[in-house]
């Protein structure tokens, strides 16, 4: 299609996994199961998401549950080249097929716990799972942040971060969040936070479970086929149950931050880290992305680090100048800033005034 | 940046105590394992108490903190050091300069952790007429075993870091090296002097890569992978320790095979050792002295009387020693009269030696803690500084860089050092010494005849104590009662061992057959079975591989877990034990167990996934590490002993291969279901 830069991360997807009880022992056993997969990240003009969606959506069949998932969201983007990429998407068109017409799910929410330590992300994804919540991804990363400060005593907290990422419906986020915290404990110190950016459109993987299949269609494939002919998620909007009014009252969500991505050189991504930190950021947590596409220095090495910070929304703009005060430094760098609008929900949490966004990113 | 908090120390401690906390419970659950499974097997199932049960309680204690030290060491100095080396060596430097170093640190690696010790251990029943190759290699011409595996291990880091900066994928080098190290070893399994050295080129091959040098390159490579223009990004990184393992082989095979015409044809030990063959057997050894300690030591009473002109000659040199048991004991060497008498010595010598010998003390074994601590802490030293000295030299100097906490790399430096000071004299003084000890006892367990154990000379014997005895047939059996302690032990009179002359009787113990006179298939099955257990266990303690496991797991985002690849991994070791046990006990040739796992590995490295391939050879050549070498070579020579067995190589090798075919295999199966549970995906 002519995207510049494609960022692919590696993850793994958690489903359940139904079979038979070993030994012929009757019933159905469900397990947890991991799976590879990768997570791209591209930019495209906003007047052009939809139908560069749809031509991902057709190619990859992503309308098969079990396939993938796809979604947009709004962003600001700063870096070099970026007029030149504008111009070298080209899509080839389809109308004819059906699949072409097919609505997208609207009012979506990407949300991102933050975990600390390995292992932790599994509790979680189970939780979500069982909840019927969405595919849990699961990423790693690396904090930077308090612990930096801590001197040697820094050798005592775990600086490997498991990050989960779950598309589900904005409505549901409220009451979901609020079963999440109890279930993994995120409401103690220590443990990790949870922010969500919003979700502009996106087409959605809803097979949760695999392997053994009593009916006809599966509890998913119903679920992806109304969600198909209702055009959204409303019709299964959770009702909370049990939870006392008192405690959903109590929870406080912040409007006042935003997340700020820096997809960088490794050797450069310290330095990133440190002028924003310098800035007023509390910390940052990086993971590896491979760079394709036309755009790639064909000189340097594929991989690039993506750091990701929550930031006040106050701070951002400073924070912002830091960081290309330091690209202009280094001269032609094809270094890239994104800045997406994050509400954040939780304990720890960082945010900013509604950015425009001429650049909208597919996930 | 802003100012460091202060922090309460109550807060601190707790910290600090819950850091710890977890990383020793972790390596207590390792080991766990080995430690009931060792003990049990002595107790249970051979029956014989735990002697030294304090000593042995406090080594594995040991061996815990200094496993759990040793790693924390690895991650927080050497493998960080080793990745930043790496991004930063295809970006300030050319590729010559990437070879340049690789070469330098491979080599140096093997200098630094010398497997030419295990080897050596490996190595103590080989024999100068049987395999005059191999004794050539081991005992006289060791320098040169040495350079030829480090030269290996530097090429093969070479090669590594080569396809890394070119981004080449594992297959090729599979696909050539390996047949061709196959090749080479089936052609010198046809000559009887080049077959003696296959077990040793692939024992070197797996033994060389230690506990140091494995994280450290592993981490060097990913770096390279990582910042290389065409390095295959964020998951690359494996490979090179399976590299690592596979040139030494070839280096030890072509010095063997260069020296091959130094060395006499192998004959049987009476013509070794006689006169006629002499200037032959010269050869081998510098003095006339060498050559008989050697038949002492190692050869049996025909080589013994072989040395000597006549049987006369024999007698009286003997009877000179058992008068003069220090110079005896001087010509043995190393070995104790007491184990010469169990291990070599013919009935007929040991009753000349026991006869007039004087009991002689035996020289207590090295136990004092402090100067192991001592011996085992200048051998981590060794270790651990010149190859973490050469990264920072790199580092600092040729890079202009510095690792991003100083203060945190020399930590865990000194982590490293502790931890490995540690956890070797613990294994010396826990786990080998347990392992030891049932590795000792456990040929009862298919021995077919009494086993000598010790002997007691009872002087003034008075031939009025013995008793008559008869059975149901009417035939009459001589015995006399032995107060030893408080008990009495019934003894059964045998008139050859009493000496009218000198009013002397020996009493010779013995230990029976476990299983009765034929009743060996249990016996064999328990021996498989215990080296099956064995190897499992003492794999899963092994530091590198945790190392390994620890990165797998980050480089795949959890798909493989740490726990997964260890317990795979374990089960392969527990297999190529089996087989390698199996193969002293038959007397099977390395070659017919080698070439079929490897064949089958090379299949499963066309069917999978590219990177697990990478992932799975790189496993066999992290298996025998510090935990796993001085067990598994304890169980194979007490059994190969036994058993006459030439020698106990092979078994390493067998340890290593078995865990990459069951790796393969288990990600061969792992991407079949993953295929199958998308393959369930239907249109809607």
């Amino acid at each position: 299609m002519g995207v510049d830069s494609l960022y692919t991360e590696g993850g793994r997807i958690v489903r359940q996994l139904a079979g038979p009880y070993p030994l012929g022992i009757p019933g159905t056993r469900i397990r947890i199961n991991n799976s590879p997969v990768d997570l791209f990240r591209f930019t495209v003009p906003p007047e052009r998401g939809t139908e560069v969606a749809r031509s991902v959506i057709h190619a990859a069949k992503l309308h098969m549950p079990g396939r993938g998932s796809i979604f947009a969201q709004e962003i600001l983007q700063v870096g070099n080249g970026l007029e030149e990429a504008e111009r070298s998407l080209s899509i080839r068109k389809e109308v004819s097929d059906p699949l072409w017409q097919t609505p997208m799910l609207q009012q979506l929410t990407h949300v991102i716990c933050i975990l600390s330590g390995p292992g932790k992300a599994d509790r979680l994804a189970q939780v979500a799972l069982e909840l019927g919540i969405g595919i849990p991804l699961i990423t790693r990363g690396r904090g930077t942040g308090i612990r930096d400060r801590l001197g040697l005593l820094r050798i005592a907290i775990p600086a490997d971060k498991e990050i989960v990422h779950l598309v589900m419906p904005e409505h549901d986020f409220k009451s979901v969040f609020r079963l999440l915290m109890e279930e993994v404990g995120l409401n103690h110190p220590g443990r990790g936070y949870v922010y969500r950016t919003p979700v502009a459109y996106g087409m959605l993987d809803t097979r949760m479970r695999i392997g053994k299949q009593k009916y006809a269609a599966t509890m998913d494939q119903i679920i992806a086929a109304i969600d198909q002919l209702k055009s959204g998620t409303d019709w299964r909007k959770r009702i909370l149950c049990g939870l006392p009014r008192e405690q959903e009252r109590r929870l406080t969500l912040s409007d006042e931050h935003c997340q700020l991505s820096i997809y960088s050189l490794e050797r450069r991504r310290d330095e990133y880290v440190q002028a924003a930190m310098e800035a007023g950021a509390s910390g940052a947590t990086t993971t590896r992305v491979t760079q394709t596409g036309w755009q790639r220095d064909e000189h340097e090495s594929a991989v690039r680090s993506l750091s990701t910070l929550g930031v006040p929304s106050g701070m951002a703009v400073p924070i912002f100048l830091a960081l290309l005060d330091v690209a202009d430094a280094h001269g032609d760098t094809h270094d890239r800033f994104q800045l997406m609008d994050s509400p954040v929900c939780c304990a720890k949490g960082p945010s900013p005034t509604v950015v425009p966004s001429p650049k909208r990113s597919v996930d | 940046m802003k100012v460091h908090p202060a922090i309460p120390l109550r807060s601190v401690i707790s910290t600090l105590a819950g850091y710890a906390r977890i990383r020793i419970v972790e390596q207590a659950k390792l080991v766990a394992f080995i430690v009931v499974y060792l003990v049990a097997f002595q107790v249970l199932v051979l029956r014989v108490p735990l002697s030294n049960a304090l000593s042995i309680g406090g080594g594995i204690l040991m061996a815990i903190m200094g496993l759990a030290l040793f790693l924390e060491g690895l991650l927080l100095a050497l493998m960080p050091l080793g990745e930043k080396v790496g991004l930063k060596l295809p970006v300030r430097t050319s590729i010559v300069m990437i070879c340049a170093f690789s070469l330098l640190l491979g080599f140096g690696s093997t200098l630094a952790e010398p497997a030419i010790s295990a080897l050596r251990v490996a190595g103590a029943t080989v024999t100068a007429w049987d395999a005059p190759l191999l004794f050539l290699l081991l005992e006289r011409h060791t320098d040169g075993l040495v350079l030829s595996i480090g030269a290996g291990v530097g090429i093969a880091v070479l090669f590594g870091m080569i396809r890394f900066y070119y981004g080449i994928t594992i297959r090729p080098f599979v696909m050539i090296i390996i047949p061709s190290l196959l090749a080479a070893s089936v052609y010198m399994s046809m000559d009887a002097n080049l077959s003696t050295i296959l077990g040793l080129a692939w024992d070197a091959g797996a033994v060389t890569t230690g506990a140091v040098t494995v994280p450290l390159v592993l981490a060097l490579g990913i770096g390279v992978s990582r910042a290389a223009p065409r390095g295959k990004g964020s998951r690359g990184g494996f490979g090179v320790i399976m590299l690592a393992s596979a040139f030494p082989v070839l280096g030890v095979l072509v010095f063997g095979y260069s020296v091959r015409n130094q060395v006499p044809e192998p004959v049987s030990e009476a013509v070794f050792f006689s006169k006629a063959h002499r200037a032959q057997s010269k050869k081998l050894f510098t003095t006339e002295e060498a050559l008989l300690r050697h038949a002492f030591t190692r050869g049996s009473e025909i080589g013994r009387r072989a040395c000597f002109a006549d049987d006369a000659g024999y007698r009286g040199k003997l009877k000179k020693y058992a008068e003069n048991p220090e110079a005896f004991q001087g010509m043995l060497g190393d070995m104790t009269i007491s184990t010469w008498l169990a291990r070599q010595a013919s009935e007929s010598e040991r009753m000349v030696i026991t006869q007039t010998a004087p009991r002689l003390a035996e020289p207590l074994p090295d136990s004092q803690l402090s100067q192991m601590l001592l011996r085992e802490g200048q051998l981590a030293l060794r270790a651990v500084l010149p190859l973490s000295a050469l990264l920072l030299i790199v580092l600092m100097v040729f890079l202009r860089d510095r690792p991003k906490y100083l203060d945190e790399t020399l930590l865990g430096l000194a982590f490293t050092l502790v931890g490995m000071t540690l956890l070797t004299s613990g294994i010396h003084m826990g786990l080998a010494q347990l392992g030891t000890e049932v590795g000792a006892k456990l040929p009862i367990a298919f021995k077919t005849d009494d086993q000598f154990v010790d002997y007691v000379r009872i002087e003034k014997f008075d031939p009025q104590v013995v008793s008559e005895a008869i059975d149901a047939d009417g035939d009459t059996h001589s015995f006399f009662y032995l107060k030893q302690g408080d008990g009495y032990l019934r003894v059964d009179y045998l008139p050859e061992n009493f000496n009218l002359n000198q009013g002397t009787y020996q009493h010779f113990i013995t230990r029976p057959p476990m299983f009765g006179p034929n009743l060996t298939i249990l016996g064999i099955g328990l021996v498989l079975l215990f080296a099956f257990g064995m190897g499992f266990g003492s794999t899963l303690a092994e530091p590198a591989l945790n190392a390994l496991g620890i990165t797998v797991e980050e480089m795949t985002v959890g798909t493989i877990t740490r726990g997964q690849i260890l317990v795979v991994v374990s089960i392969g070791v527990g297999l190529g034990l089996l087989v390698g046990v199996g193969r002293i006990m038959y007397d099977i040739p390395l070659v017919w167990l080698m070439v079929p796992p490897y064949l089958a590995a090379m299949v499963f490295t066309v069917l999978c996934d590219e990177d697990f391939v990478a992932i799975a050879w790189d496993c066999g050549g992290v298996t025998t590490g510090p935990v796993t070498v001085p067990l598994v070579l304890a169980m194979g020579l007490s059994v190969g002993r036994e058993l006459n067995a030439p020698d106990g190589f092979g078994i390493l090798a067998l340890a290593s291969v078995f865990p990459i075919l069951s790796l393969l295999v288990y990600g061969y199966q792992k991407q079949r279901q993953q295929m199958a549970s998308l393959e369930g995906v239907a249109e809607p």
